[in-house]
């Protein structure tokens, strides 16, 4: 009996079989998979598992409480949700990234140690690339590398951190990093973090890579990378004040970006950096409503993100085209489709009975029992932002609005039961929020559905619609591309380019390369010469004068050997007088 | 689904919708005065969310503000033509 079976070695070790099977069998054995890696944390009793020796440093793979729990219990159900949206998928690519991607951000999730975590940290973003990549676009592609390399420097500024925290405790734990607060290992291993939960101005990977992903891909997408962030920033960084404005900006700032954004996806996009924003600030408060809210609200966004993004994928599978002014009236023809994007969309701008008001709620009373009046008017503002460009924007633009005339139906069944599965976990919830309450980290003492608490939040949307009524002209959606911070490293890689391109070039081949002619080659052919000249006149004659020598002294041989008699006897008799010579001599001394 | 796309392809219950949508804001922000300054059932965290409807004013305050600062201020200043990297 095993002690313990890591869900996320599971799956990564799962993906192994997927080359192997096809048709029905592949289909059956990817949810069932991450069925199955739910089950097992299900199953999970807290404590430390999977330690190993390493370099003299212990590793611990399985760190199970109450916090690494729930989002792993999230983590796998979004897997399933997504796999059965993905069954329709050829591409095994795909389903091979999404199992190495689902299974290391638990294996992040479960790291006990700064080591684990950061293993299943680069792989993470090493394996999620692939489902931009797997889109096959020259578009996807670049998208995916400058994915990779702001990633990979995310990735170096941790490591760094991580390298710098070794030095200092000579230990590899990875617990609560208050006691580093203003160091630079706190910063450098903060900055890691927020990278990935796509803090501004550290954000724009985000809205650059999802909407270029394939369809299935940006659902997994949209789930793990922030959400794991999220989970490592509660662990190390819960009470950072930093946190809490960058946070409140942060849900603002994801906001306006997508009231201004055409692309459906890439709205939807930096509707993952507005709501990320409020757990963020949530964990920057740090009590424990505040860092329960965040958790919640990881919990019930992944789920709502999911759906949007599977709805918003579905429509591009459809019709072609997720932008905003090449799409309208699709309410004929997808009519379940945008039931369960509309379910999507109140959920994540928290509408009552649905699960993101009973998530978000606690985060901004967290703010509130704090007396933080800035946390609590950014979060409302951004509240009201997201009802804003998701359920009235997006959602009218898409369905209803002009008829853009698209002859489309309903997306594939498996991607209309995830939708529907979705749709259920999002309802559930907002009607049974003790369902969620119960798995949080702090014991959670809390009752969303108050008079005023209900009635704020539909005062805050029915007045919300009246500022979109009034202004529905303008915002219109225009193609177009909005700059983001990305503008910074993209258009210094082109000036970069640029640099390469002409004057680097021109260098190289005027200066250098005539340089490398008059200094390298002279001097290498002037050496070879000399080399050349000793060759010539030394080392070859040795072997000749060593043969000439043998040649002779075999001629000398040759001769003494004659075979005639004559020249023996005369030899012999040459020796008798020898000897007898040197007798004499000695004798007379 | 058939009864819904009559309902939204139909003007006649699209003016209805409309008037419901007015109805609507106008109840709930009384609703809002009634629970929290009248009969006084919430409980507030700071000095300004007890003030008379606060949640449908600072909601459209919010709209306002967000429209205004996307569209009227940093639209004109951050957007370019879709092929502006290539």
């Amino acid at each position: 009996m095993i002690e313990w079976l890591h869900p996320g070695l599971l799956l990564i070790g799962g993906a192994a079989a997927v080359p192997f099977l096809k048709g029905r069998a592949l289909q059956a054995y990817l949810p069932l998979l991450a069925a199955v890696a739910l089950l097992d944390c299900i199953l999970m009793t807290p404590g430390m598992f999977g330690k190993a020796q390493f370099l003299g440093y212990q590793l611990t793979f399985g760190r199970v409480d109450r916090l690494s729990l729930v989002f792993a219990y999230v983590f796998t159900l979004a897997g399933v949700i997504g796999f059965i949206y993905a069954l329709h998928v050829k591409d095994r690519l795909q389903h091979i990234a999404a199992l190495i991607y689902l299974g290391s951000a638990l294996g992040v999730t479960f790291a006990g140690d700064y080591v684990v975590l950061f293993i299943f940290w680069e792989l993470m973003a090493f394996s999620s690339v692939f489902l931009v990549w797997a889109n096959r676009t020259p578009e996807s592609v670049s998208a995916g590398f400058r994915y990779l390399l702001v990633h990979v420097f995310g990735g170096l500024c941790l490591l760094g951190g991580i390298m710098l925290y070794i030095g200092q405790t000579g230990s590899i734990s990875f617990d609560s990093m208050h006691a580093f607060a203003g160091s630079t290992t706190f910063a450098l291993i903060l900055i890691g973090f927020i990278l990935n939960a796509a803090v501004p101005p550290l954000n724009a990977w985000l809205p650059d890579a999802y909407p270029a992903a394939t369809v299935t891909g940006a659902v997994f997408m949209s789930a793990y990378t922030t959400k794991s962030a999220v989970y490592v920033l509660i662990r190390g960084f819960a009470g950072t004040e930093a946190l809490m404005w960058l946070g409140a900006v942060m849900a603002v700032y994801g906001v306006i970006y997508a009231t201004m954004e055409n692309n459906g996806r890439r709205l939807l996009a930096y509707h993952i950096v507005s709501q990320v924003g409020f757990m963020v600030c949530g964990i920057g408060i740090g009590t424990e409503m505040a860092v329960n809210g965040a958790t919640a609200h990881a919990f019930a966004h992944i789920i709502y993100k999911g759906l949007l993004f599977m709805g918003a994928g579905a429509v591009l599978y459809m019709a072609g085209t997720v932008k905003l002014s090449e799409l309208g009236g699709l309410y004929k023809t997808m009519p379940l489709t945008m039931i369960f994007f509309l379910i999507g969309g109140l959920s994540i701008a928290g509408a009552p009975l649905m699960s993101g008001f009973v998530s978000k709620s606690m985060t901004i009373s967290g703010a509130g029992e704090q007396q933080n009046s800035f946390a609590f008017l950014m979060l409302t503002l951004a509240s009201s932002g997201t009802f804003l460009s998701i359920v009235l924007k997006m959602t009218y633009y898409m369905f209803f609005g002009r008829d853009a005339g698209l002859q489309v139906t309903e997306p594939p069944r498996n991607m209309l039961a995830a939708m529907g599965l979705a749709s259920f976990i999002c309802i559930f919830i907002g009607v049974f929020p003790q369902s969620l309450y119960a798995l949080l980290p702090y014991p959670a003492d809390y009752a969303p559905y108050t008079a005023q608490h209900v009635l704020d939040s539909l005062g805050l949307f029915f007045f919300t619609t009246l500022g979109f009524m009034l202004f529905m002209k303008k915002l219109a959606p225009k193609p177009g591309l909005n700059l983001d911070t990305d503008w910074f490293y993209r258009r210094l890689a082109h000036a970069f380019m640029g640099i390469v391109r002409k004057p680097v070039a021109n260098f190289e081949y005027r200066v250098v390369g005539e340089a490398y002619d008059y200094l390298i080659r002279a001097a290498v052919l002037f050496v070879s010469r000399v080399v050349n000249h000793f060759e010539t006149e030394a080392v070859q004659p040795a072997p000749q004068s060593l043969a000439a020598g043998t040649n002779s002294l075999g001629n000398v041989l040759r001769r003494l050997q004659t075979g005639s008699v004559h020249d023996y006897a005369f030899i012999m008799a040459v020796g008798m007088a020898a000897l007898a010579l040197s007798y004499v001599i000695w004798w007379a001394q | 689904m058939k009864a819904l796309q009559k309902l939204l392809g139909n003007p006649r219950s699209l003016r209805m919708l409309k008037r419901g949508f007015g109805a609507g804001v106008v109840i709930v922000a009384l609703l809002e005065v009634l629970v929290v300054n009248v009969l006084h059932l919430g409980h507030g965290y700071f000095w300004f969310d007890g003030l008379p409807a606060f949640g449908s004013l600072y909601g459209f305050l919010s709209s306002v503000i967000i429209i205004v600062v996307a569209k009227f201020i940093l639209y004109p200043l951050v957007s370019r033509k879709e092929e502006h990297y290539d």
